[in-house]
């Protein structure tokens, strides 16, 4: 039996307050939500102006949306497949291709000097395509399989996981150049 | 020491990194697990990507910070909202192909490559799925579809997919479809996978297509419960179409998966006034504009718009016809009549006008001859001015021209409406019932309504819903028909052709369950001195619950010494049975939308309609405005109804259209109603019951099955009478 501690509200109750726009409601999920959802922006759009633009955009349109949230599976979850699509939104608004055709190469973006000796990853995550990054964000660090992946960009299955592989394989050498 | 070096080739990258995934099939797995003992380059390319993954999981990032949340706060507190995009964008699947692909049959291939994965796999139970690759084609891509039966197609090797592909021009307001959708109907057959496969293209210029799978002869259907599987049109950039997702606002089963649409629409396209109109239209309807909270996002974009708008001297008509439209969805008055004019003055053959002017014209329709020739002869040169410009303005036409009781106009306008509404079955019967209420139209509405008896193939007719059985639509045919007999019939009686009047008015009341036809046949038979057929049609409506006792009397006088008691009772009884099975026939089978429906006492206390329904059967009213006079629920209906429910051991669920407040409680004590009213504090029975409107009636059985819905406040004791029999039957079967 889960019993819980006193004076700590139940997730649904929040979500219920916060439905109203209860600001101690939205602080309690921004307290328990917004690093991840920033964390996940950052990564997404290579960007913390913008991933700090996407994750106020979330939490200002949170009460309004969370009228449709049915409680179903995890709350976190929810937010992140909101943030995701917020993210592709804004990063297809700036004029950011996410689409990438089977046949078509993956390119790094012309990549600037680094004067560090070690480039570090979210330096690397910076020179790929969006189209790339998304995949090798979602599966290797949100943990989507290439199913969700395929559902949240509307590509094949297949489509996320050959952008993966590509996603990887520059990586890996983008990294090893600079070790 | 060094390992041997195993022979064999090295797996390809792409093996290794699904091998690192994995996501290799167990067989894989083992082969490259062992070719990894022995190969250190593969190790390391396996290595590489692991360290790869944990390298990018550990590297810190930003954290939230307060002034972040402040920043938010101060935007909310400002007004300023923003609409989020939908979570659950299920595939956005879509499509398109050539309109004469379509008409030719559509190219249809069944998959010749069945894939020979799980070949003894069984029919998956539950609920079907059907899935289209690519997810987010190109204008003449070519689809392939898998579906994955549910149990009710176990059997099967031939299934249909049932698919209606929409092509909606931007500039059609909302809730008008001015371009009929395209209707296919496609097979798939079983593959050597179990599952069934289809490949096909789209006609070019479909941007949204809604789909079905229904066994050969559409007595069986999946319809994803309810809700449709949907495709929608994306663009170069990947982004679906601003077509597509308006289409979706108005071809989603139920408005909240329309208000869902519109979100999508508004977060894709925030800077198109069309887009927030569509939302505040749906917005309108599911939180209703009394809301003011729910709808203050639209309000502040449409007071966004108006600013940047006024301030443009060189505006096109189009766009002044959206801000007046986006005036209108959220009622600020005052804006509106600067639009009004704006068009009137510069725009003044546009749609937008032509309705304006088309509304000023039958505001000043008065029940005086004069002002009813005046107001439809505006309308009339209106019409020569502008054309077919607007199914709704050609309903005033034909509106007016019943209201002038002017045959020669009713025919006038009833053809340029049945023009505009693709000459549609209903369509053909209210243009022709009224005609054939004047003798110099009459010959002209019955050749109208003898055109809707002419029979067809109920599968392959395109006003068949998706998701609606080939009986169901058969049962709305036969309730169509019925009142074209019932036109005809009548208007032969007024011709004196008697003897063919009644037969058309014995058909007409041969179907359904309609007091006030066998009323008029009974008053037929009995003016031509056939007792017989009398007697039956009266013994009708004395089986009926709703009858009063005394009309039995009053029938037996009227039928004078021809029956005798025995006779009548006999005839009361096998009407009684007519009555259920004709009741039943009608009655459909809906669960409830969602897992539960959560309402609020007048008190404030949560209840789920389970907990108010118990078991028993249920009637649900929606609309009661306890803060008001003149409830939309007629609750003085209810409060008799809800006594004589106790009688068939029903219940009485009475929802209220406006929220709740403390002061409802004594609302409820003033009135003086025995019965409660409840909150859809969560629009969880507006989602449950697809009821976004008022008054409407509902009946849900004891099994919590919605049985009828949009029912006639007259009919609902009888329905439930019907529902309490089925269910006495059922358990004396048992």
């Amino acid at each position: 039996m889960h019993i819980r501690p006193q004076g700590v509200p139940h997730l649904s109750d929040t979500v219920a307050r916060a439905r109203t726009g209860s600001p101690d409601a939205l602080g309690r999920l921004f307290a328990e939500h917004a690093d991840g959802l920033l964390r996940l922006a950052v990564r997404l759009t290579a960007s913390s102006a913008d991933a700090e633009d996407i994750v106020q955009d979330v939490f200002v349109g949170l009460p309004e949306a969370l009228r449709h949230y049915e409680e179903r599976g995890s709350f976190d979850a929810w937010l992140k497949r909101i943030t995701v699509r917020c993210a592709f939104m804004r990063m297809r608004s700036a004029g950011r291709r996410v689409h990438t055709s089977l046949d078509e190469a993956p390119q790094l973006r012309a990549s600037t000097p680094d004067l560090d000796a070690r480039m570090s990853i979210d330096r690397a995550l910076e020179q790929l395509t969006p189209t790339l990054r998304s995949v090798f964000v979602l599966h290797e660090v949100e943990g989507y399989s290439h199913t969700e992946i395929g559902s949240l960009l509307g590509i094949r299955p297949g489509t996320s996981e050959v952008r993966l592989f590509r996603a990887r394989t520059f990586l890996r050498a983008l990294l090893d150049d600079r070790s | 020491m060094k390992m041997p070096s195993l022979p064999g080739v090295h797996p390809r990258n792409a093996t290794l990194n699904r091998y690192a995934d994995r996501t290799l099939d167990p067989q894989s797995t083992r082969r490259v697990g062992t070719h990894l003992i022995g190969c250190r380059r593969c190790r390391e390319v396996v290595d590489g990507i692991n360290e790869l993954g944990t390298r990018v999981r550990a590297e810190g990032t930003p954290a939230a910070s307060i002034e972040m949340f402040d920043r938010i706060l101060t935007r909310r507190q400002a007004g300023d909202r923003v609409i989020l995009p939908s979570p659950d964008v299920s595939p956005p699947r879509f499509i398109s192909l050539t309109r004469i692909a379509i008409a030719a049959g559509v190219l249809v291939m069944v998959a010749a490559s069945a894939l020979l994965l799980n070949r003894n796999a069984t029919a998956a139970t539950g609920d079907g799925d059907l899935s289209f690759l690519p997810a987010h084609p190109r204008a003449g891509t070519t689809i392939d579809a898998t579906y994955r039966p549910s149990q009710r197609f176990a059997k099967d090797t031939l299934l249909m997919l049932r698919a209606r592909f929409v092509s909606t021009p931007r500039d059609v307001p909302a809730g008008v479809a001015a371009v009929q959708p395209m209707i296919a109907r496609l097979p798939m057959r079983r593959g050597q996978d179990e599952t069934f496969r289809l490949r096909f293209a789209f006609p070019e210029n479909a941007v949204y297509a809604a789909f079905a799978i229904e066994d050969d002869s559409a007595t069986r259907i999946d319809a994803h419960r309810g809700k449709r599987w949907e495709l929608f049109a994306y663009d170069a950039s990947d982004r679906p179409r601003y077509d597509a997702l308006l289409s979706a606002t108005r071809e989603r089963a139920g408005w909240d998966a329309r208000h869902d649409a519109a979100r999508m629409l508004v977060a894709e396209y925030p800077d198109s006034v069309d887009a927030w109109g569509a939302l505040g239209f749906t917005e309108n309807v599911v939180h209703s504009a009394s809301d003011a909270k729910a709808i203050a996002t639209t309000r502040s974009a449409f007071e966004r718009f108006d600013a940047a708008a006024r301030g443009n001297g060189d505006l096109s008509p189009a766009a002044m016809s959206q801000v007046y439209a986006l005036a209108l969805t959220v009622h600020d008055s005052t804006r509106l009549v600067y639009w009004r004019d704006r068009i009137l003055r510069e725009a003044p053959r546009t749609r937008t006008a032509t309705l304006i002017l088309a509304v000023r014209a039958i505001e000043r329709r008065r029940p005086d001859p004069d002002a009813l020739r005046n107001a439809l002869s505006d309308l009339d040169r209106l019409w020569n001015d502008v054309g077919a410009i607007d199914p709704s303005f050609t309903t005033f036409g034909l509106q007016s021209a019943i209201a002038a009781g002017n045959p020669a106009a009713i025919s006038r306008w009833g053809g340029r409406y049945r023009r505009i509404t693709h000459d549609a079955p209903s369509s053909r019967a209210w243009v022709g019932s009224e005609l054939t209420k004047y003798p110099q139209s009459r010959a002209e509405g019955l050749t109208l309504l003898r055109s809707i008896l002419v029979p067809f193939d109920i599968v392959s007719d395109p006003l068949r819903g998706l998701g609606q059985t080939a009986p169901s639509r058969q049962r709305q045919v036969d309730g169509l028909r019925a009142e074209t007999l019932q036109g005809i019939g009548e208007a032969l009686l007024a011709d004196h052709k008697i003897p063919a009047a009644l037969d058309s008015l014995r058909l007409a009341a041969g179907v359904s369950w309609n007091l006030q036809r066998f009323r008029g046949l009974a008053s037929a038979a009995l003016a031509v001195g056939d007792t017989d057929e009398a007697t039956r049609s009266l013994a009708l409506v004395a089986a009926d619950p709703s009858t009063p006792p005394a009309f039995a009397d009053s029938a037996r006088t009227m039928l004078g010494r021809a029956v005798s008691d025995a006779a009548w009772s006999q005839q009361v009884a096998a009407a009684t049975t007519t009555m259920y099975a004709r009741v039943l026939a009608r009655s459909t089978h809906r669960p409830l939308r969602g897992d539960r429906v959560r309402l609020l006492t007048p008190g404030g206390e949560r209840r789920t309609f389970a907990q108010l329904a118990d078991g028993h059967i249920t009637v649900v009213a929606f609309g009661a405005d306890l803060q008001h006079n003149g409830s939309p629920v007629d609750l003085h209906a209810m409060q008799r109804l809800s006594s004589k429910l106790a009688d068939d051991d029903a219940r009485l669920v009475v929802i209220a259209l406006h929220p709740r407040t403390e002061r409802m409680p004594d609302a409820i004590r003033q009135r003086r109603l025995t019965f409660d009213v409840y909150f859809d504090e969560y629009h969880d029975a507006d989602r449950a019951f697809d009821a976004y409107g008022f008054p409407i009636y509902c009946v849900v059985d004891a099994h919590g099955t919605i049985r009828f819905t949009y029912s006639d406040v007259n009919q609902l004791r009888t329905q439930v009478r019907a529902l309490a029999q089925e269910w006495q039957i059922a358990q004396a079967q048992r």
